[in-house]
C-alpha cells in the first residue's frame, strides 16, 4: 500500500495527539494534521480526479474529523478510521460545478461535453499511471482508487458506495481495462 | 407454573424464584449475580439500567423473564412482579448515601423476555442490545452502542456519542444522538431520526411520515415514497442523498443556501415557473407524497431507484 | 472439469476473479494452461496484474500548499447567545433526574411559543409574539408536559406563571407598502426570538455548568465539541439571514439550528450522572 514506511512513524505519535485534539487542543490537532495531511490529500485528489478538488476535499476532511474526533473510540489505528471517514466525505461531496444539476436535456450535453474533454487522452506523450487514473469515468476511478491504491476489499466498497460488490468488481476490472489501454498508447 | 414474585425495592445480594440465585465472593473482587426467573403478563414491563457493561435482552416464546446478572462490583437491586420486572444498579451505600459511580463496577445482564413485552433499557457507559422482543423499546445509553431490533409499536434509541441502531421495526421509530451515528433499517411506521453531528443512515423504510434533521452529520434515505406520505430532511452542512423509487409520485422541494442540489429526475419547469438559484421544486408521478430537502451549505442529491447509479456512464 | 481448453472468452469472463485470488481450484488450473498456450490472454494478465501492484505503489501526493489556514478558520468557535423555541419535549424522562433537572422541566417547558413570523397572515395588524405561560394542551390540567413525564407534571404546575418570563409586545401595523412591512416584521421577530431565546439558553447553560462535574470526560468533550458545531450552524446562518432578512430558508435553518442548542442543552441537563 501507498506510505507504507510511513505507518510506523505516524502509529507511534498519534494517540497523545488524538487524546488531546478530542479534548479541544488545536495545536495537537495542527499537528494530527500535518501528520496525515498527504496520505488525506492522495485519498482526495485521487478519488475525485482532480488536485484542485482534493484540496477542498482534504479541508473539508479535516473539518469533519475535527468535529467527529471525541467519538473515535480506538477501536482501530487512527489512521485506519480518519481514511475512511476521508472516503465518506468524498463519496458525498459535491458532484457537480454548478450549484443545481439535473437531467434536463440541456445539462445531459454539458455533462457529457465536459466529461470528454475530462476524457480526451494524451496523444503526444505516454501518461503515466497517476494521469491515467485521473481521466477516468468518475464511478470507475473511484472504485479503482479504492480498492488498487488504498486496498478496500469490494465488500467495503459496496457498502460505502451503496452498490453490490459484483457491482464493484465490474467496475474495477473496466478501470483496468481502460487503464491498459490508455497506458499503452 | 404460577410465579407471583412481589419482591420490591429490596436491595438484593441473594435473590430467590424459581431458579436459585447466588451471591458469591471471589478471590480478590466481589461479585454479585443474579440468576431468577419471573413470569410476565402478556405485554408487561422489563426496566434494565446499569452504568457501564452490557445490556443484552432477547425475546422468547416463554411467558418469563429470564435474568442471568452479575456486577464487578456494587450491587444489584431487582424487584418483579407479573406486571413489571425491575433490575438497575443500587447506588446508594449503606447509610442511604448516593454512591459515587467510580465505584460502581462493570455490569453484565442477560436477559430473555416473553414476545410483547415492554422494554425499557438504559446505560450510561454501557451498550444496550435487543432482539426479538416485538413490542415497545425505548433504549438508550449516553456513551455506549444502542442496537435494538424486531420492536413494534413504538421503539425508540438514543445515545449521545454512541451509535443508535434500530432494524425491524414494525411500528414508529424515534432515533436520536449527538454525535453517533444512526442507522434505521426496515421500519414501517413514522420515523423521527435526529442527531447533531453523527450521520443517518435510512434504509429499506417504508413510511408515511418520515422527519430527519442533523446539523453536520450526512443523511441518506433509501425506502418508498407512499402516496401522501410526507418526508422532510434537513441539515446546515451535511449532505442529504435520497433514493427515491424510480416510481414515485411526489412533489419535491427542494432548497439549499449555498450547497448544490443534484437529481436524476427531469425537471420540466410549468408555465410561470423560475429556476432559481439553490432551489428547485418539481413532481414525479402523481405528486401526491411530499418530499422536502433543506440545507444550509449541505450537498442534497436526489437519485432515481437503482443502486446502480454510481455504476454509471 | 472438461477437458476442452478454455477459450478467451471465457479466460476474459475469469479473469477478475482469478486476479482476486477467488476463483476455484479447477477454474484456476484452466486459467493457467489458458495463460500458458495464449499469447494474448497472457499479456493482458500480466498488464492488468502490473497496473494493480503499480497502483499499490503510488506515492502519497502532497497539497500545492498548506491547507492548515483553511481548516482552522472553519474549527474556530464562534460565540453565539442564542436560544431556541423550546417546543419539544424529551419524550424520554429517565427515573434518575434529579432536582436540577426538574427545575429545568419548570423553567423551559413552561413556555410554549407562538411564533407568528410564519403563520400570521400578514395583511392583519400585528400582534405580539406572545410566550404562553400556562399553556394548556389537550385536556390535561397539569401545565405542558407531555405524559411521558408524569413525575415532574406536578412540579411544572406549581413552578409555572412563576417562571414564565414577562416579555410581551404588541406592534400596530404601519402600512408603508408590504415589503416594508414585511421586512421590519422579519427583522423584529427575529429580535424578539433571539431575546426570549437567549434567556432560555442561559438558564440551560447554568444547569450544564453545575452538570458537567458529574459527566466522564470524554462526553463533555463531545457535547461542547458539537455545541460549537451547532453555534456555527448559528453564526452562519444568522449572518446569511442578516443579508436576506426575509429568507424562509434561512429563517428555517436558523431557528432549526436555535432548536437544536436547546435540545442538545436540555439533554444534557437530562443525561444520567456517570460520576
Amino acid at each position: 500500500m501507498a506510505a507504507v514506511s510511513n505507518a510506523v512513524r505516524v502509529a507511534m505519535g498519534d494517540s497523545a495527539d488524538v487524546a488531546l485534539a478530542a479534548a479541544g487542543d488545536r495545536l495537537a490537532f495542527e499537528r494530527l494534521y500535518r501528520m496525515h495531511a498527504n496520505r488525506v490529500f492522495s485519498i482526495c485528489a485521487r478519488m475525485s480526479g482532480s488536485r484542485v478538488k482534493g484540496e477542498e476535499l482534504t479541508q473539508d476532511v479535516f473539518v469533519r474529523t475535527w468535529e467527529k474526533l471525541p467519538q473515535f473510540r480506538g477501536e482501530s489505528a487512527f489512521s485506519t478510521w480518519l481514511h475512511r471517514l476521508a472516503v465518506n466525505v468524498v463519496l458525498n461531496a459535491r458532484k457537480t460545478e454548478g450549484k443545481l444539476a439535473s437531467r434536463t436535456e440541456q445539462s445531459d450535453v454539458e455533462d457529457d461535453r465536459r466529461d470528454e474533454m475530462a476524457r480526451a487522452p494524451l496523444h503526444i506523450e505516454r501518461m503515466d499511471l497517476a494521469a491515467a487514473i485521473s481521466k477516468l469515468p468518475e464511478g470507475a476511478r473511484k472504485i479503482f482508487v479504492l480498492h488498487d491504491v488504498e486496498g478496500y476489499k469490494h465488500e467495503e466498497i459496496a457498502e460505502m458506495m451503496g452498490i453490490t460488490s459484483g457491482g464493484s468488481k465490474a467496475q474495477l476490472h473496466r478501470a483496468r481495462l481502460l487503464l491498459r489501454e490508455a497506458l499503452e498508447r | 407454573m404460577k410465579n407471583e414474585m412481589k419482591l420490591t425495592g429490596v436491595i438484593v445480594a441473594v435473590v430467590m424464584a424459581a431458579a436459585p440465585a447466588l451471591a458469591r465472593a471471589q478471590d480478590e473482587r466481589s461479585f454479585t449475580q443474579l440468576d431468577t426467573t419471573v413470569r410476565l403478563d402478556r405485554g408487561g414491563a422489563v426496566d434494565l439500567s446499569l452504568i457501564s457493561g452490557k445490556i443484552n435482552v432477547v425475546g422468547w416464546d416463554q411467558p418469563n423473564v429470564r435474568i442471568s446478572a452479575s456486577i464487578e462490583s456494587g450491587l444489584l437491586r431487582f424487584s418483579g412482579n407479573s406486571s413489571r420486572v425491575t433490575l438497575s444498579v443500587d447506588d446508594s451505600d449503606e447509610g442511604g448515601r448516593r454512591r459515587h459511580h467510580g465505584n460502581v463496577g462493570e455490569a453484565r445482564y442477560d436477559v430473555s423476555v416473553p414476545r410483547g413485552a415492554r422494554l425499557i433499557l438504559e446505560a450510561v457507559s454501557g451498550d444496550v442490545t435487543a432482539r426479538g422482543s416485538q413490542g415497545e423499546i425505548e433504549a438508550s445509553s449516553v456513551s455506549g452502542d444502542v442496537e435494538v431490533s424486531d420492536g413494534a409499536r413504538s421503539v425508540s434509541v438514543e445515545s449521545v456519542s454512541g451509535e443508535a441502531h434500530a432494524a425491524q421495526v414494525n411500528g414508529n421509530l424515534r432515533a436520536e444522538t449527538v454525535s453517533g451515528d444512526l442507522r434505521a433499517e426496515n421500519v414501517s411506521g413514522n420515523v423521527q431520526a435526529s442527531t447533531v453531528s453523527g450521520d443517518i443512515r435510512l434504509v429499506g423504510i417504508q413510511s408515511r411520515d418520515v422527519r430527519t434533521e442533523t446539523v453536520s452529520g450526512s443523511v441518506s434515505y433509501a425506502g418508498t415514497i407512499e402516496p401522501s406520505g410526507r418526508y422532510g430532511f434537513e441539515s446546515h452542512s451535511g449532505t442529504i442523498r435520497l433514493n427515491i423509487p424510480r416510481n414515485a409520485g411526489a412533489n419535491f422541494s427542494v432548497e439549499t443556501f449555498s450547497g448544490s442540489i443534484d437529481t436524476d429526475f427531469p425537471v420540466t419547469l410549468l408555465p410561470g415557473q423560475k429556476r432559481r438559484e439553490g432551489h428547485m421544486d418539481f413532481t414525479i408521478g402523481d405528486g401526491r407524497a411530499r418530499v422536502t430537502a433543506q440545507t444550509f451549505s449541505g450537498e442534497i442529491i436526489i437519485s432515481n431507484g437503482s443502486t446502480t447509479r454510481r455504476e454509471d456512464e | 472439469m472438461t477437458n476442452s481448453n478454455m477459450t478467451c472468452e471465457e479466460f476474459d469472463a475469469a479473469l477478475p476473479d482469478y486476479l482476486e485470488g477467488t476463483l476455484d481450484e479447477s477454474l484456476r488450473a484452466a486459467v493457467q494452461k489458458h495463460l500458458s498456450e495464449c499469447v494474448r490472454c497472457a499479456s493482458l494478465a500480466r498488464d492488468l496484474e502490473k497496473i494493480r501492484k503499480d497502483a499499490a505503489a503510488l506515492p502519497d501526493m502532497a497539497p500545492s500548499r498548506d491547507l492548515w489556514q483553511g481548516i482552522e478558520a472553519r474549527i474556530a468557535a464562534p460565540v453565539i447567545p442564542l436560544a431556541a423555541r423550546p417546543e419539544r419535549q424529551r419524550r424520554f424522562a429517565p427515573a434518575w433526574m434529579g432536582v436540577a433537572a426538574a427545575a429545568l422541566i419548570v423553567s423551559t417547558a413552561g413556555i410554549t411559543y407562538v411564533l407568528t413570523a410564519r403563520s400570521l397572515d400578514r395583511s392583519s395588524p400585528r400582534v405580539a409574539v406572545v410566550p404562553a405561560a400556562t399553556q394548556t394542551r389537550g385536556d390535561s390540567d397539569s401545565s405542558t408536559a407531555e405524559p411521558s413525564a408524569p413525575q415532574t407534571a406536578a412540579e411544572v404546575g406549581k413552578g409555572n406563571s412563576r417562571q414564565a418570563p414577562a416579555v410581551s409586545r404588541v406592534v400596530k401595523a404601519e402600512p408603508t407598502g408590504r415589503d416594508a412591512i414585511d421586512a421590519r416584521f422579519a427583522a423584529q421577530d427575529q429580535e424578539h426570538s433571539e431575546y426570549v431565546y437567549g434567556k432560555e439558553i442561559e438558564k440551560l447553560q447554568q444547569i450544564m455548568a453545575t452538570r458537567k462535574t458529574q459527566l466522564d470526560s470524554s462526553t463533555v468533550a463531545i457535547i461542547e465539541r458539537n455545541l460549537q458545531i451547532i453555534d456555527a450552524a448559528i453564526a452562519q446562518s444568522k449572518a446569511a439571514l442578516a443579508r436576506d432578512p426575509r429568507s424562509r430558508l434561512l429563517s428555517g435553518q436558523l431557528t432549526h439550528a436555535l432548536d437544536k442548542k436547546v435540545e442538545l442543552l436540555r439533554t444534557v441537563a437530562l443525561l444520567p450522572a456517570s460520576t
